[in-house]
């Protein structure tokens, strides 16, 4: 039996938001996929993280002021050696911002993110709250083309070049920045803004897949799809031939999210005209 | 020019307050005080007679309400003229309130303590306006997160809160992500605060309260890293005390450290109980506390420093809120038995729970906070808790709708246990709401609750949701919803009856 083994990376630094659902909706869709899952928690920072073996890191979201401590975790724990060596990484919510090279606080100061990317992502303030909705780009293996629905909890904004960009938020303030100039704080729908970032993700692409996402939901529960594609991908790029077997339990959970995508994308459409109670 | 802008607004809070009881007694508001901040924005600090030696905040995640309720009542029972915000109109505006209540025409608080449940938020505000002398905290935890984002947010505002304006601008105390080299914690404490209190300067206010801390809650006990004195309370374990660990268990980083994780020993409620840091031992117990022992919830009693006392209220989040007023009693000399005699007779208004009767059912409320897992765990541990087997939940969470962007956030679900209700007997799950119905119920069979017990009902509609529980199988019925909605179905269940 193939197996997908994941790294479940800090988890009692990063479960902000119900994150941990990840990981429950991971672990299920790949078992109905025909897998073997076998998931390593590594709890402390500084702790071996068994990337030799591992398929899939993921990185929950977690508190601003804790990135920095477990991006110096993974830099030591050889990070950028694992995605060099095929294998992928998965970051959600505020963590999307590990992926890249530094995280910039309010007062300017900057420290290392795991430089697996080249963006930058600062703190900013007020926090806000939305729905997010995202079309993955077209060109990306596996987890191309797809409607991924979720929530934001946005402190942060970075700039990231459309061409690895997760997607494009058709709903949502994403990465926050508009063709190069920040979005402003309280938008609403803001379509064409970017969100995340997905690199080694297209065919031919060598080396781990780096996925980051501002959504939370969690992500990976509200959009079993993607979280089956993501499986794929994984194992793609560590040439683990699979394939996932048919699953009715998977298609009739697939059928009944695609549906709460659909009332959730209507009611993002029309809750404008909604009145504000304040 | 001052003093009669204050006057001025005084009156005008007194009679805005006199219209208010003309239309609603019983209704509680903060128009009162928010009149008399439009009138004069100084109006509180203005108030005479408010000392910090007279002032007790508290302020905190969830619990505040109950424990402030608590110990406004036995400070009333040992003999003290008590003013407060009982209402639960815990920002400026009900603050304010509570001082037009019970100030005289001249502008004087008359009252012994002034006692205030203060909104975590506008805790800053507040303390810049009134000197508390004593702040106790209930507990820092996920709560509201469209507004609040994350815990250490709300713990570095209250950090701020208790910094004077000379020591916030001299040590600066903005929110950085510090780098470390695995030698400096990463979470730098606050400078102590400055005790140089000068009452006749307008802009000056001096916090520099005792704090009352949780001994057994991570983010609220980080406050003793401020320096400032310090009382704690706790609970110790009892029947209600979880020691299983789930595979999925997470806990959380260290506030004081920032290094290491927290590990709890058992937790008495969601993410409350004794606890230790795994790298710098950061923890419960380190310094004297009034804890509570022989939490007897059968009984409805407990015992703290070889008292025993009567605890009427027997869900578990209650415990800590005796704990608090049983700490702050002491410290403040008023006799065990006199808060014993209190707590005996404690009537909790800001209760979180209501019942009714529909087609031969009984339907049980419990209120929870919006996006808070922490109050929806002490709800589904409640109702694990209460008597029977064959246990009817009916869950809308609904999307959120306190201000624009409105938003369609259920994950706080995948931050609870949800295996205590199948243990606890509740044998059917129906999930109630026009858009997130199917999302809550794919949350509780992500979390293990068996899917074939789990029902979708895609509607707002109160009589859908009334013909559900008709249809039950099941008579006890539990009903987690906000509280706008709950009142709808109140008023139709007693349309019907009529």
């Amino acid at each position: 039996m193939v197996s997908i083994n994941i790294v479940w990376a800090y988890p009692d630094f990063l479960n902000l938001h119900g994150d941990r659902g990840n990981l429950m909706a991971l672990e299920r869709i790949a078992k109905q996929m025909g897998l073997e899952v076998k998931v390593h928690r590594v709890s402390e920072l500084g702790a071996d993280l068994g990337l030799d073996s591992a398929d899939l890191v993921m990185l929950n979201a977690g508190q601003w002021c804790d990135l920095s401590q477990v991006a110096q975790a993974l830099r030591a724990g050889g990070i950028e050696q694992y995605v060099a060596g095929g294998g992928s990484v998965f970051a959600s919510g505020t963590s999307w911002a590990l992926l890249g090279a530094e995280l910039v606080d309010e007062d300017g100061r900057r420290t290392p993110a795991t430089g697996l990317a080249d963006f930058r992502t600062t703190l900013e303030y007020p926090i806000y709250g939305d729905d997010l909705i995202v079309e993955t780009r077209s060109d990306l293996e596996f987890i191309g083309g797809q409607r991924l629905v979720g929530s934001q909890i946005a402190l942060t904004w970075a700039q990231v070049p459309p061409q690895d960009a997760l997607g494009v938020a058709t709903y949502g303030r994403g990465n926050g920045d508009v063709a190069n100039s920040r979005v402003g704080l309280g938008a609403t729908a803001v379509a064409g803004s970017q969100d995340g970032i997905a690199l080694g993700a297209c065919a031919g692409q060598p080396g781990g897949a780096v996925i980051g996402t501002n959504l939370l939901g969690p992500v990976l529960a509200k959009n079993p799809w993607f979280t089956r594609s993501l499986v794929e991908l994984a194992l793609a790029r560590r040439e683990k031939a699979f394939t996932a077997q048919p699953s009715e339990e998977l298609e009739a959970q697939i059928q009944r999210m695609e549906q709460s995508a659909q009332i959730i994308s209507h009611f993002n459409d029309t809750k404008a005209s909604l009145p504000d109670p304040h | 020019m001052i003093r009669p802008r204050f006057l001025a607004a005084l009156w005008a809070g007194k009679l805005t307050r006199v219209a208010v009881n003309l239309i609603d007694k019983k209704r509680g508001t903060n128009l009162p005080g928010a009149v008399a901040l439009r009138v004069d924005p100084q109006f509180m600090r203005r108030v005479s007679g408010v000392s910090a030696e007279k002032v007790i905040a508290t302020t905190g995640t969830n619990g505040k309400s109950t424990s402030n309720n608590m110990i406004v009542h036995v400070l009333r029972a040992a003999g003290y003229r008590v003013a407060s915000n009982l209402e639960g109109a815990n920002m400026v505006g009900g603050v304010a309130t509570a001082l037009v209540d019970n100030s005289s025409m001249g502008g004087k608080l008359q009252a012994d303590w002034l006692c205030l449940e203060v909104d975590e938020r506008s805790l800053g505000a507040v303390s810049r306006a009134l000197p508390i002398g004593t702040l106790a905290v209930t507990n820092i935890q996920k709560d509201q997160v469209q507004r609040n984002g994350e815990p250490d947010y709300i713990l570095q505002k209250i950090r701020r809160s208790l910094v004077t304006p000379e020591a916030d601008s001299a040590t600066g105390t903005s929110r950085t992500n510090a780098a470390t080299d695995g030698t400096a914690p990463a979470h730098q404490p606050t400078a102590p605060a400055v005790s140089t209190p000068a009452p006749s300067s307008p802009n000056h206010v001096a916090s520099t309260p005792l704090l009352v801390l949780n001994d057994d809650e991570p983010n609220s006990r980080s406050l003793v890293t401020t320096g400032l004195p310090t009382l704690f309370y706790g609970v110790d374990e009892n029947s209600r005390s979880q020691r299983h660990i789930s595979p999925y268990a997470v806990t959380m980083p260290c506030a004081a450290c920032g290094r290491g994780r927290i590990e709890f020993d058992y937790q008495n409620i969601s993410n409350i109980g004794p606890f230790r840091c795994s790298v710098c031992g950061f923890g419960s117990r380190q310094a004297d506390s009034v804890r509570l022992t022989r939490v007897d919830f059968d009984k409805a009693t407990f015992t703290a420093d070889s008292h025993t006392f009567p605890m009427p209220y027997t869900q578990s989040f209650f415990t800590y809120s005796y704990a608090l007023t049983v700490a702050l009693a002491k410290h403040l000399g008023i006799t065990p038995q006199v808060t014993a005699q209190a707590l005996g007779n404690f009537v909790n208004v800001a209760g979180r729970t209501e019942t009714l009767t529909y087609a031969g059912k009984t339907i049980h409320y419990l209120r929870i906070k919006q996006e808070n897992p922490d109050t929806l765990q002490s709800a589904f541990n409640a109702i694990a808790a209460a008597p029977g087997d064959s246990k009817t939940l009916i869950l809308g969470l609904c999307e959120l709708t306190d201000f624009q962007p409105f938003y369609t956030n259920t994950f706080y679900v995948y931050d609870t246990e949800v295996g205590v209700l199948t243990e606890g007997g509740v044998t059917e799950t129906i999930c109630f709401s026009k858009h997130v119905a199917i999302d809550t119920a794919a949350a509780m069979e992500n979390c293990g609750y068996p899917a074939s017990a789990t029902k979708v009902l895609p509607t707002d509609e109160v009589a859908d949701v009334l013909e559900a529980i008709r249809q039950s199988p099941n008579d006890e019925i539990f009903l987690i919803t906000w509280l706008g909605w709950y009142s709808q179905m109140q008023a139709e269940i007693e349309r019907r009856k009529h």
